[in-house]
């Protein structure tokens, strides 16, 4: 099993984020994961990722508790997990080169990575990886001059650098135009495919969640509201997943990430 | 408005100290060649003794450095002071001094060169390449006549020794040497036979190896315009001062002087020849 | 299959690299400097011996109360200096301010005289501030004697010439509509200047201007090792003297000091936004001053003050010698300097990149208490202070310089460094540990480039203030211009001193119009980035 959830709960100071998830991914598997904002979708995928710890249950990554594996073990098994943010997490003065390159920061030594950072050691591998994102002209670039949807498919191309066996991807389209949105998800259900990686993906909009996945998980109110084949999915499912949610604006716009840094401080 | 009734009351309290009364005072320094605490004990009693003899007010006004002694004394700041060889013609050239007495080991003073015990160093030749520090730049006995008497054997401190430092004191120069901090130094014999004499010198730490030649050196000077019975007065005073009162002969030991003598500034020419020489005086 | 070009930033990177080593290559044998020889037995004996004098603290009652007096004067001296700053940079800035011009606010033509008086005016404040105020303060004293004057003459001149610009420019800052609406009312510059720009400007001035006496007071302290009084000519007998337990009384009661006066400052900054502290304020900078005035006072009547022999103690100065030998010694300093300064910063760099990974709390809450501590007690004691200190543990010369460089800009850098990495977004490195990167390759990858360019020019700004502070720490023994010019003032070898100081001068204005240079095209490659 690539991935299990048993009876897991998520508390975050007083606030109970996620309660009595159980579902479980085979190797290979590929799921959607959808939801009205503020479900916890982001939460679940933290905790896939090992970055939460479960408050109650337990939660397993690719056969391994994360939770007790010594730190070497769980650096390893972290190396396996790729994740796709809402917004891809680059430090804006970054080359797109080493942005791309800290992908497999976690199988690299230290030394090697360090070395890296004054002369990639991949160029041709990093360069090939983003031509599947159309970026291959902005290898040398830095970050913050790209767009915002640019920076999104460098973050991207970091997880197909990675080349990770979970695939974990955070609402990954929704800085993109809905043309680029579709061919950037058909993109990473075909890469998780050909590697027979697992794939669990948070999406926004329903209409992608049910072209591309075969299997769609409904999250409510931090409880798993259904767990079905593609087929049972049916429409008052859905509406009633997502009653009472208000035409918010939350997700809909590009979001614009803008790494700040102080200026001008006077010393 | 007690805000501003304050400020007026700091307002009176600052002009009051500017119009208070004022009496005759003789302001004496030192050149600080030693400690400034070690100065000012050595004057106690002679400055006691001089209200005694002069019948006024006598105020020691300590300096942390030589050329504001040169400064205060040819601006008029003070009215007498404790002056190198070196700094007497400095004070000369810059104003109008008097020079009164000195002390009779004045006018075969030497200096001698010391170096760090552990640092197995025999003679002045050893020193080369390594750390030499003098006094203050402004010293006769710590600079001047030793630079001037290195000259005369060829050696160049600048390019003889690694590195030429400036202790600013003869007792801090006894103290940069043991603690290995320069291997050689050169200081005033006198403070050196004083540091000797009161035990303050670990022969394990410190040893001598060498003297200089003898040259004129400290004086007592007043400023030019002084009141001349006042110089009289003040010459009179240091002349009488008698080893054999014992009240006295401490005075004298303190001044490490057997006693003291009369002096003119025509007794300095060789010092301002040999700082001309040492390129100290342009 | 390699279809990518090469990597367009590897040689302009290696350029660098390389242009960096060559300059400092040979800073190493300029200033004498060994970063081994700090380790060598000797040296460490002697240190040892040294700082274990430190413990017990001098505490006899004649030092103390000596200690108690100095401080006293210590502070009256950066009060009255200050407030003579004042009545020399209020008047200037009052006549050189763009903000009360005619022409700038009606779009009436200059008068050609009104402008050149302006020019020559703001010349005056470029020189005045251009010599440090340990410079000034030295002249006084040789100029003026002893005391606690010369200091407050040198205060009030060197800060009163950046009183009057920064002024000028707090007043230029302000929102111009009100100036503009009552000069063409027919208002004159007394009155724009009393209605419409005092009001707004007053907070941002007063609070300036309290900054200003928090400097003053690490000024003032200093001041001494020139011989002009206050705590600092205490403890340059002290170090002199090798008494560790005077210098660590001294050197405890100098930063309980600058504690307090950031406390004192603090506090008035909190009461210029309370409605009664105004009040308060102002009583409190009229009493501080005149308090000051009355302490230093019977002190200078006694030494009375001869405006005659400083005059003719100016006209010593000309001309200024330019012999070939001369020059080829200043030569010699400037490059000393600059050494001392270059390399003393890049050892901060590192310093304050070591130091600021605790400090900023990425190793835990004990180590980032400490870091903090050490990093204000390496920016509290000022370069000049360092200096003196480290005479003692490498001795004279240039070497002392580059380490007490070293270390206070590693105090001053390190705390700019922690906050540019508390700031910094925290997810880009969180990301990464989240795939199995170590501490140290996420760090570099997630963090780095993200402070990087902030640390370059941090330690460049840095850089440039350090070979000004590089050019007077000679006054107390460490190499450079300062040291000839402490020795040039000592044998009254006042040409000489005036070509030094025109040397200091020059070097401080070429370095101006160099760090101009270069920050406009990183803000340009800023900019470009935004």
């Amino acid at each position: 099993m690539s991935l299990t959830f048993d009876q897991a709960g998520l508390r975050l100071g007083e606030a109970q984020i996620l309660s009595d998830i159980s579902l479980t991914l085979a190797d290979g598997e590929q799921a959607a994961l959808i939801g009205p904002s503020g479900a916890g979708k982001s939460s679940l995928l933290l905790l896939a990722n090992t970055v939460y710890h479960p408050s109650q249950g337990a939660v397993s990554v690719l056969g391994r508790d994360p939770w007790q594996c010594s730190r070497r073990e769980l650096q390893r098994l972290q190396a396996d997990i790729g994740t796709v943010y809402q917004a891809a997490p680059l430090p804006a003065r970054q080359r797109v080169v080493n942005a791309v390159a800290a992908g497999r920061l976690g199988r690299q030594g230290t030394l090697a990575s360090l070395l890296a950072l004054l002369r990639p050691n991949d160029a041709a591998g990093i360069s090939r990886t983003l031509q599947r994102v159309d970026l291959a002209d902005k290898l040398w670039a830095r970050c913050d001059q790209l767009s915002g949807g640019q920076r999104q498919r460098v973050g991207i191309a970091r997880v197909l650098y990675q080349a990770p066996r979970l695939l974990l991807a955070d609402e990954p389209v929704s800085a993109l135009d809905p043309r680029l949105a579709e061919e950037t998800v058909k993109r990473l259900v075909d890469d998780a495919r050909t590697r027979r990686a697992t794939l669990l993906m948070s999406l926004h909009s329903v209409d992608l969640a049910l072209a591309y996945f075969p299997r769609i998980i409904g999250l409510r109110g931090g409880r798993i509201a259904f767990d079905l084949p593609r087929a049972e999915v049916n429409a008052e499912l859905i509406e009633a997943l997502y009653a009472g949610e208000t035409l918010a604006e939350d997700g809909s716009g590009p979001t614009e990430v803008e790494a700040g840094f102080p200026r001008g401080v006077r010393c | 408005m007690t805000a501003l009734k304050l400020t007026l009351a700091g307002a009176l309290l600052a002009v009051s100290a500017l119009v208070s009364a004022e009496e005759a005072v003789l302001k004496v320094s030192a050149i600080p060649d030693e400690a400034p605490t070690e100065l000012q004990r050595k004057f106690a009693p002679l400055g006691a003794y001089l209200e005694k003899e002069l019948g006024m007010k006598v105020q020691f006004v300590p300096v942390t450095d030589y050329a504001a002694v040169v400064t205060a004394l040819t601006s008029d700041k003070i009215d007498m002071a404790w002056l190198g060889g070196f700094t007497f013609v400095q004070a000369s050239q810059r104003g109008k001094v008097v020079p009164l007495v000195q002390r009779e080991e004045d006018s075969k003073f030497t200096s001698k060169y010391i170096a760090n015990a552990e640092a197995g160093i025999n003679s002045l030749k050893d020193l080369k390449g390594k750390n030499f520090a003098f006094g203050s730049a402004s010293s006769t006995s710590g600079h001047l006549m030793p630079r001037y008497f290195l000259q005369k054997q060829g050696i160049k401190p600048e390019s003889f020794f690694k590195n030429v430092a400036y202790s600013g004191a003869h007792d801090a120069t006894v103290a940069w040497v043991a603690s290995g901090k320069v291997e050689g130094g050169v200081l005033n014999a006198s403070v050196w036979d004083k540091l000797v004499e009161a035990g303050k010198i670990d022969p394990a730490k410190v040893k001598l190896i060498g003297t200089t030649p003898a040259y004129y050196d400290y004086n007592w000077t007043v400023r030019g315009n002084l009141d001349a019975k006042l110089q009289q007065k003040i010459t009179k005073a240091f002349l009488k001062l008698d080893p054999k009162n014992p009240e006295q002969q401490a005075i004298l030991e303190l001044q490490r002087a057997s006693k003291f003598i009369p002096t003119k500034a025509a007794n300095y020419k060789g010092i301002e020849a040999a700082a001309k020489e040492a390129g100290l005086l342009k | 299959m390699l279809n990518h070009p090469s990597d367009p930033a590897l040689l302009p990177r290696l350029l660098w690299s390389g242009l960096l080593l060559l300059l400092l290559a040979p800073t190493l044998p300029l200033t004498g400097f060994n970063p081994l020889a700090l380790f060598d037995g000797a040296t460490l004996k002697t240190l040892a011996g040294f700082v274990a004098g430190f413990l017990p603290p001098a505490s006899d009652a004649i030092f103390l109360g000596e200690v108690i007096r100095s401080t006293v004067t210590t502070l009256a001296v950066a009060t009255a200096g200050l407030a003579l700053a004042m009545l020399v940079g209020m008047p200037l800035a009052f006549a050189t301010t763009r903000a009360l011009d005619r022409h700038a606010l009606t779009g009436a033509s200059a008068s050609r005289w009104a402008e050149a008086g302006k020019s020559l005016l703001r010349g005056l404040m470029v020189l005045l501030r251009g010599v440090p105020e340990i410079v000034w303060a030295l002249l006084f004293v040789r100029a003026a004697g002893l005391g606690s004057l010369p200091a407050v003459l040198a205060l009030g001149l060197a800060y009163g010439g950046m009183l009057g610009k920064v002024y000028a420019e707090i007043l230029e800052s302000q929102p111009r509509g009100m100036a503009r609406a009552l000069r063409a009312a027919g208002a004159g510059r007394w009155q724009v200047c009393g209605y419409a720009l005092l009001p707004q400007a007053l907070p941002e001035l007063v609070s300036y201007t309290v900054y200003r006496w928090e400097c003053a007071i690490r000024a003032s302290a200093v001041m001494g090792f020139v011989g002009a009084g206050g705590i600092g000519q205490l403890l340059d007998t002290s170090i002199k003297m090798m008494n560790g337990g005077e210098v660590s009384t001294l050197l405890l009661v100098f930063l309980l000091m600058v504690l307090a006066t950031e406390g004192i400052s603090r506090l008035s900054r909190r009461l210029l936004e309370s409605r009664r502290g105004g009040a308060t304020l102002a009583a409190a900078g009229m009493l501080v001053p005149l308090a000051s005035l009355a302490w230093l006072l019977p002190a200078w009547r006694e030494a009375g003050f001869d405006s005659g022999s400083l005059l003719r103690f100016a006209g010593e100065f000309l001309p200024p010698d330019a012999s070939p030998a001369l020059l080829a010694d200043i030569g010699r300093g400037a490059l000393e300097t600059l050494a001392m300064a270059l390399l003393g910063t890049a050892l901060a760099f590192a310093g304050a990149a070591l130091l600021a990974l605790p400090a900023s709390g990425r190793v835990g809450r004990v180590l980032k208490g400490l870091a903090r501590l050490l990093l204000n007690l390496l920016r509290g004691i000022p370069d000049l202070l360092w200096a003196a200190l480290a005479v003692l543990a490498v001795g004279l010369g240039p070497a002392a310089g580059v380490l007490a460089l070293a270390l206070h800009t590693s105090g001053v850098l390190g705390r700019l460094f922690a906050e540019t990495l508390e700031n910094a977004p925290p997810a880009p490195e969180q990301a990464l540990r989240a795939l199995g990167a170590g501490r140290l390759r996420a760090f570099c990858y997630g963090l780095l480039p993200e402070v990087w360019a902030q640390w370059l020019a941090y330690a460049l700004y840095r850089g440039e203030n350090n070979i000004r502070a590089a050019a007077v720490l000679g006054i107390v023994g460490a190499g450079g211009l300062g040291q000839q010019l402490y020795l040039a003032l000592s044998l009254f070898q006042l040409p000489t001193a005036a070509s030094l100081i025109l040397a200091m001068l020059l070097l401080s204005w070429l370095l101006e119009q160099l760090s101009r240079l270069l920050r406009q095209r990183l803000e340009a490659a800023v900019g470009q980035m935004a």
